[in-house]
């Protein structure tokens, strides 16, 4: 009798024991790492990221995925809600609203993805654009032979002008495109938007293939489907699809620049467990390569860069 | 996780609109089949033009059963139905009126090419038609006979607008490449007001008198010898029309009789139509029952040295008073779908380029269809919004001109009430004479009405009530004549049908293009049963024989079928000995809108 009194009690402390585990697991521990913070129930997806985004929506039932383009969320995302962007546009936003509203609004980033900025061509082109503006593409030379007769630098006449085109100005790589060639061109001098060399070099961009051509796509999107309207796409070297690869050279620019995929979580608002690995899963199999990869060359642009650059390239284009 | 676009969708209750089946020209206005009752869901109608209809209504059916088109708060529906590129942009300039007659106030508007947008919103001063992403892809392409082709050098020599144009001014015709049986260079061509392969063709003409590639000016188009260049090139011009599928059909049905050589040389079509063509499918829809035949003479695509233009097939959500947020954001859920590689391999089914570069380029755009996968290697610049308004005015200007005989129906049926309180007769006149400003001062234009006991029991069954002359001297004498009809007797069609045509090819004039705009609301009925057969092979032995050719007079015959009871069966194949087309009217309402594009041929 004892004996089953003393298993009882021995049964009952481990049942306590583990309750108490179990109640810590589920409670406690949330409680003090989440104290104050509310379950995200929104993920905004840049629109260049939709098909990844769509790619792991199955997979959290409990989220809304809103695709927008960067150049909209930078003035529309809420305060609650989760962004998966680009580096540095969630600081961006942080810096407009405490500059606009005098609120802070913090993100906490998590690094999904990287990829090089690119110039992507046919290779046919693109062996004639690295005889005349290096195997790293100079953003000097590309913008000046932007208009020029292919023939005339070692092409073929009928690839007729030379065509490099960014994405517009409404995406986010568009802006970082711009952004790494607007620096590229005034290198270590400040950036003089009065230059007229500088005018005169961002207008060939905009004369050799209009942005509104691009409309709904990606520079490097279009090329791929439809070279004949663009010969040299500035975009995310990931962009390019295997099928499409062995057609086309991507060539890094000088100086080197990087494009990098975040998930933003804005301070107090809890991500889904293992959103950015998930996220991070499908970039990597759709081209990206994960954060600090060899091959990945050069710096993020950073915010104010971005700013400046995209208001210079809006007034001038 | 669901899949937003920028806003919750909220439920909007819309009762089962139904969609107007529009009638209109073969092809030119339509529903996309029988999609279901959408319910409680937000219904996003959608305008596309008629070549992706097909497509797009399977693509709609798949969605609106999937978990893409559940929202928190209901669900949505979308319901395309085709309708011509050009005749959507004016609908929405004029603010979309009478949808029972033109079809839903569309949410999402899917013309051929984003130039449309551009029209819409220069012609109103706004924009209601904003950028939209484009679905999927096909270049413009001069489709050829296999032969001919070859006559040109193709495929080893390339081939440009200005060898095309310069072919079709020569007088010697295809006998200067050493083919006299082809007879002169005939062009097909659709309108630029109705139709994106000729609003492209149009451009690219214009680029090639120029030779320019890009920055297309106004000051270019007013040019004396861009002018000239022009006008040369539309004299080669067959006929027009809304919509190339007219073109694909009669080379199809000409190329059964072995004669298709000599009713066009060349076509200016989307890439994706030859493919249908070498796949036995002109139009590119099979009816039911119908079965692919291969061509006997091919198609290849001819993708212009110069360059060429695209048809991009963009989602535009409209930014008009009749699209509601809801709409908007269901929309954008459909765009969104279409996008996903899935779905962007099912347009390579139907001949179109994939937008999403994840999804290969593969058969059928492949060389044994006809098709260069690797051209175009060069591109025509879209003219900016204000110029490409230009060119259709332009355009108007410099057309080939028409010489026209209206044949009207006055039998005792046409009497009948179609609606309100209307009679067909008085629909049909308004139709005819609304349609009359669509002519150009120059263009001849005469009135014939037919029934029988016209005079009495004495021959002929039909009045000459207005000369074809040209409409510009004395259009009210056109109105008038047509006013003043009213229902009589029976409908002597087989006779009239055939004395109008050899009246017609009497007075035949090569400078223009010579044509008959035939209504009738009836079957042959001229008190005489036991000749009908008889009559009807020989109005079509003579129809055939004045059109086939190396040196044949086209007269085309463009028949229109009024009402439920026409006969539809003759009238298509008046239409089809003549290489022209058949419209149907069926639904009486409808009749000013077909008449619009019956016009759009001239």
């Amino acid at each position: 009798m004892i004996v089953v009194k003393r298993l009882a009690a021995l049964g009952a402390a481990v049942a306590l024991i583990a309750g108490a585990l179990y109640a810590r697991d589920q409670w406690i521990e949330e409680d003090e790492s989440t104290a104050g913070t509310t379950s995200a129930t929104v993920l905004v997806c840049a629109a260049e990221l939709a098909a990844l985004c769509s790619q792991v929506s199955a997979d959290y039932p409990e989220l809304t995925v809103r695709v927008d383009d960067v150049g909209s969320s930078l003035n529309s995302i809420a305060d609650d809600e989760m962004w998966f962007t680009f580096t540095p546009f969630p600081d961006i936003v942080s810096q407009t609203r405490e500059r606009t509203r005098q609120t802070a609004l913090e993100y906490a980033v998590s690094p999904v993805a990287s990829s090089n900025l690119a110039a992507v061509s046919l290779t046919d082109r693109g062996a004639v654009l690295a005889a005349n503006c290096g195997s790293a593409v100079e953003w000097r030379c590309l913008g000046d032979l932007a208009g020029t007769d292919w023939s005339t630098i070692g092409g073929d006449a009928s690839w007729g002008r030379v065509r490099p085109a960014f994405s517009p100005l409404s995406s986010g790589i568009g802006r970082l495109g711009v952004a790494s060639a607007v620096s590229g061109f005034f290198g270590d001098a400040p950036i003089d938007v009065n230059n007229p060399d500088f005018i005169g070099w961002a207008r060939r961009f905009d004369r050799a293939v209009p942005a509104s051509s691009l409309a709904g796509s990606t520079a490097v999107g279009t090329i791929q489907v439809r070279s004949s309207l663009l010969d040299v796409a500035i975009g995310a070297a990931a962009e390019l699809t295997p099928s499409a690869a062995p057609r086309f050279t991507a060539s890094v620019v000088d100086p080197p620049a990087r494009i990098d995929l975040v998930l933003a979580v804005p301070a107090g608002v809890r991500a889904p467990s293992g959103l950015a690995d998930a996220l991070a899963q499908v970039a990597e199999s759709s081209g990206w390569l994960a954060p600090g990869a060899p091959g990945v060359a050069g710096a993020p642009a950073d915010a104010n860069t971005v700013v400046a650059t995209s208001q210079v390239w809006e007034d001038l284009t | 996780m669901s899949f937003h676009p920028r806003a919750t969708v909220g439920a909007v209750l819309f009762g089962a609109a139904v969609l107007a089946a529009c009638g209109g020209s073969d092809g030119e206005s339509g529903d996309g089949g029988d999609l279901g009752d959408p319910g409680d869901c937000t219904v996003v109608d959608m305008a596309v033009s008629s070549e992706k209809i097909a497509l797009l209504t399977q693509l709609a059916d798949d969605f609106n059963a999937s978990d893409e088109a559940r929202i928190d708060s209901g669900c949505v529906f979308v319901r395309p139905y085709s309708k011509a590129s050009g005749s959507a942009a004016q609908l929405i300039v004029d603010g979309w009126p009478d949808p029972e007659v033109n079809g839903e106030q569309p949410v999402i508007w899917s013309p051929a090419a984003s130039g449309w947008a551009a029209i819409v919103n220069e012609r109103l001063g706004r924009v209601a038609a904003p950028p939209g992403t484009p679905f999927m892809l096909t270049p413009l392409v001069i489709a050829m006979p296999q032969p001919m082709a070859a006559a040109l050098g193709w495929p080893d020599t390339p081939i440009g607008f200005a060898d095309i144009v310069e072919l079709a001014n020569n007088p010697e015709g295809w006998a200067s490449v050493g083919h006299p049986e082809w007879g002169p260079f005939r062009l097909g061509k659709t309108n630029p007001n109705y139709s994106t392969s000729g609003l492209n063709f149009t451009i690219a003409e214009y680029y090639a008198a120029t030779g320019k590639s890009a920055g297309l000016t106004v000051e270019d188009l007013q040019r004396p010898e861009v002018v000239q260049f022009a006008t040369d090139v539309e004299s080669a011009v067959v006929h027009y029309g809304d919509i190339t599928m007219t073109f694909l059909n009669n080379w199809f049905a000409t190329d059964v009789r072995g004669t298709s050589l000599t009713y066009a040389s060349a076509v200016a079509v989307e890439e994706k139509s030859v493919i249908d063509y070498n796949l036995g499918n002109p139009d590119g829809e099979l009816a039911i029952g119908e079965v692919p035949r291969t061509p006997r003479v091919p198609l290849v695509a001819i993708y212009p040295s110069e360059g060429t233009l695209y048809s991009d097939n963009p989602f535009v959500i409209l930014d008009t008073e009749w699209v509601s947020d809801d709409e908007r954001a269901g929309a954008k859920l459909f765009e969104l779908y279409v996008q996903r590689p899935e779905n962007q391999e099912k347009v390579l089914a139907f001949g179109f380029r994939p937008n999403n570069p994840t999804v290969p380029l593969a058969d059928p755009v492949s060389a044994a269809n006809g098709v260069d996968p690797n051209q175009p290697t060069a591109e025509l610049e879209v003219p900016a919004p204000e110029v490409l308004v230009r060119v259709l005015d332009a355009w108007a200007e410099q057309r080939k001109e028409a010489r026209v005989l209206l044949v009207l129906d006055v039998s005792g049926s046409m009497g009948e009430l179609a609606s309100s309180g209307d009679t067909k007769l008085d629909l049909a006149k308004e139709a005819a004479i609304s349609a009359l400003d669509d002519f150009k001062p120059a263009d001849e234009v005469g009135l014939w009405t037919f029934t029988t006991d016209m005079f009495g029991t004495a021959d002929p069954n039909y009045s000459e009530l207005v000369p074809v002359a040209p409409i510009g001297d004395d259009e009210g004498q056109l109105e008038g004549a047509i006013e003043d009809q009213f229902p009589l007797n029976g409908t002597p069609l087989y006779e009239v049908a055939s004395a109008a045509y050899a009246a017609m090819l009497e007075g035949y004039d090569p400078e223009k293009i010579n044509a008959i705009v035939f209504l009738t609301d009836g079957v042959n009925d001229d008190g005489n049963i036991n000749d009908d057969d008889d009559q009807f092979t020989d109005l079509i032995n003579q129809l055939q024989a004045g059109s086939e050719g190396a040196t044949s007079r086209p007269v085309r015959v463009f028949t229109i079928s009024y009402g439920d009871d026409a006969d539809t069966v003759t009238l298509k194949a008046i239409a089809q000995a003549t290489s022209a087309a058949h419209y149907d009217a069926s639904n009486p309402a409808t009749i000013s809108q077909v008449f619009t594009a019956v016009i759009s041929n001239f």
